[in-house]
């Protein structure tokens, strides 16, 4: 699959996004990012040709809540955009025009944990469980994981979601599942496994058994805290993808946590990694301008790089697959009014 | 986010200011008993111990027109009084400078370095002094930051960074002493170090006893662009770029904006000047008068003198304006606006407030 840093479209936008956990989310035909309390979207068909300005429209997040993660979940022929605040969550159509459902986090921390940050969620990935319920899953400050049910055929949420049993003491960063990484696409190889990670370094594998019970979610696996946060992760093939702030990708196993490969994708900070929903690649972007795009070590194949570029003087802040075969790459980078996207040739 | 950003915030910006302002007093010849007397005052009220106190409390970080209040009240905590341009292009500088500091740093506990060499420089300003009284105030400060950050485990470091960088988030000036310096781009952007160290492309897979399978380099083609690209100053981040007795730092050619520049540069860069001056309009009285109780300041003194804050010698000056501003010293005459300012402040109050707001403290000290 040929990437060239020369098949690059690049376009003036505005506002500039915010530095923040996987920044950028491919969302039915659309880009979305994050600006301080706005989602920021524009359809990548407007991208045209190198330096036209694309039209960014902004949306204000409820009661202009600072926002952590803008994420899209599909579902069957649906997909919600999502964005996890300083109040809760807040999920979106497709379209982020019509607000379909709020969640407010409880007022009061976890008395048990200093006050050194405010409350706020972080970390969203849809599951679907293992009694065909999906779910709307998302991490908290307090180390807290939440799972929102969603009725199949209404297409509504639960009023409340249910509460995983508690398992990390930092706050979450990021949350996947096979699912997410598939976005929405069915395979046979999904499982019900949900993998959260905190900013301590800790990996847990969760069963989602049943969907509207805390005991239906039993922990599978875990890793243990390395000190080095991971902001990053997607589950593929009975493998768990974790990025981590220091640089290094790591691929572990699902049900017995073990390290199966480390790739050094950077520098330093990574801030954000996508998976492709067919193929076994992820990219990966940092704070020290750089961008790759690997293929992953599976099923004995060796890791390869594909693209290595540095936009220079950008500090990367979100990274996504899309396109209408998800083989385009979309980049944005924190403070900078412009998008870059590496067209696949 | 972090709720504990603000020391951070006021003490790097606080000591940036100082390291402005102390160049200027001395690039004007102003006699020695009055520069001591402001560099003291500014940094006795930045750091008086009740304001620290709170300042070090967890809190929310406060908006970049907030913080422009807290230090416009710290310039006027001396005999000085500034312009509203004047402290806007001050307040630029300030932002940049630590912007740039944090921009550059390529570990988290870099914050607490520079925090702490910008503290010891500024305690070398004033021991230099004949006046060193404000020195103790420094050290306790150096043992807080110290305290409060060295034993923080990398991901609420990084959170402090996120949130300390969304405060920074499009606060754009081009300083003409960091495009000479190499430190921003003809475009404005601040250069950043390099991406590439010899982890970088290594793959490494293990069997699932956990043995070493193999090892291998990848070939990365970003490997091949230039170490010029990504030149860093030479001098320590948080280092007193102001100080004239400084060798000058000659760049090396670059050709990174002409590959990947920014579409439209021109526009990105402006002066703060017009910011300041909606914010201005926007801000609620109920704010100001909120604010207005942060710092303790002194009656003025009898004489004065006039300060050239931005002279025709100076490096430091933002670029997108070209002006000359005065910084005034009129303390002594009759001033209508400072006798309003002064009728604002609680001067010589009592003690501190149980659990005031920070802005508060500083005149309750």
């Amino acid at each position: 699959m040929p990437y060239s840093e020369k098949q690059l479209v690049k376009a003036p936008m505005k506002p500039s996004p915010s530095l923040l956990y996987n920044n950028l989310t491919w969302c039915a035909g659309s880009l979305v990012y994050a600006h301080i309390r706005q989602a920021c979207t524009f359809p990548l068909a407007a991208l045209g040709s190198s330096g036209v300005p694309v039209a960014v429209r902004k949306v204000e997040s409820q009661h202009s809540d600072v926002i952590h993660s803008v994420v899209a979940c599909a579902h069957n022929a649906n997909s919600y955009l999502v964005l996890a605040t300083d109040a809760g969550i807040q999920i979106w159509d497709k379209t982020v025009t019509h607000l379909l459902h709020v969640w407010a986090l409880p007022s009061a921390a976890a008395p048990d944990l200093a006050p050194r940050h405010g409350h706020f969620a972080r970390g969203v990935a849809i599951n679907v469980t293992n009694d065909g319920v999906p779910c709307i899953c998302f991490g908290t400050s307090t180390g807290a994981v939440f799972s929102l049910g969603m009725g199949d055929d209404s297409g509504k949420f639960k009023p409340a979601p249910v509460q995983l049993p508690r398992h990390h003491t930092a706050p979450i960063t990021c949350v996947g599942t096979a699912y997410q990484s598939r976005q929405g696409k069915w395979t046979e190889d999904l499982g019900c496994h949900l993998v959260t990670c905190d900013e301590e370094g800790g990996i847990a594998v969760w069963e989602a058994l049943v969907a509207a019970q805390a005991a239906g979610h039993k922990l599978l696996s875990a890793v243990a805290p390395t000190g080095v946060p991971v902001v990053a992760v997607a589950v593929r093939r009975e493998l768990v993808v974790a990025a981590r702030l220091d640089g290094a990708v790591q691929v572990y196993g699902l049900r017995d946590g073990k390290l199966r490969a480390d790739l050094g994708a950077a520098s330093r900070f990574i801030t954000a990694m996508d998976i492709h929903p067919t193929k076994d690649l992820i990219a990966t972007v940092s704070e020290d301008c750089s961008l790759g795009v690997w293929s992953l070590p599976m099923a004995g194949a060796k890791p390869e790089c594909l693209l290595s570029v540095c936009w220079l003087q950008a500090m990367l802040t979100g990274v996504a697959f899309c396109g209408p075969t998800n083989d385009d790459v979309a980049v944005v980078a924190y403070d900078t009014d412009e998008v870059h996207v590496y067209k696949c040739t | 986010m972090s709720q504990l950003t603000m020391p951070l915030l006021v003490v790097n910006l606080g000591c940036e200011m100082t390291y402005i302002l102390e160049q200027r007093l001395k690039a004007q010849n102003i006699p020695a008993d009055k520069s001591c007397k402001v560099l003291n005052d500014v940094i006795k009220t930045m750091f008086d111990p009740g304001y620290v106190d709170k300042l070090f409390a967890p809190q929310d970080m406060y908006s970049v027109s907030q913080t422009r209040k807290i230090f416009d009240r710290l310039a006027h905590s001396s005999i000085m009084r500034l312009s509203e341009s004047s402290m806007d292009k001050l307040f630029d500088l300030m932002m940049m400078g630590f912007k740039y500091q944090l921009l550059c740093s390529t570990k988290l506990e870099q914050m607490l370095e520079i925090s702490l060499l910008h503290l010891a420089t500024v305690r070398s300003i004033i021991e230099s002094l004949p006046d060193r009284s404000a020195a103790p105030l420094i050290g306790t400060v150096e043992a807080l930051i110290t305290k409060t950050y060295k034993p923080m485990p990398m991901g609420q470091l990084h959170l402090v960074r996120q949130t300390l960088l969304r405060f920074f988030q499009d606060k754009r000036v081009k300083v003409s002493l960091f495009l000479q310096e190499g430190i921003q781009s003809s475009m404005g952007r601040i250069i950043l170090p390099t991406p590439h160290n010899k982890y970088v492309g290594t793959a490494t897979t293990y069997g699932l006893e956990g043995s070493l399978e193999s090892q291998d380099k990848l070939k990365l083609k970003s490997a091949s662009i230039q170490a010029t690209e990504f030149f860093v100053h030479p001098a320590p981040l948080g280092t007193n770029l102001y100080n004239k007795e400084r060798a000058q730092v000659v760049p090396p050619p670059r050709k990174g904006d002409a590959i990947t520049g920014p579409l439209k540069p021109e526009e990105e860069y402006r002066t703060m000047g017009d910011e300041y001056g909606e914010r201005r309009g926007s801000a609620g009285g109920s704010e100001f008068a909120y604010l207005s109780a942060l710092l303790k300041v002194k009656a003025p003194a009898a004489d004065n003198f006039k300060l050239n804050l931005f002279g025709d010698d100076d490096m430091g000056v933002p670029v997108s304006t070209g002006k000359v501003s005065s910084l005034q010293f009129a303390a002594g005459k009759k001033d209508g606006h400072l006798a309003g300012v002064m009728a604002d402040m609680k001067l010589g109050e009592g003690k501190a407030k149980g659990d005031g707001d920070l802005l508060d403290l500083m005149d309750n000290a």
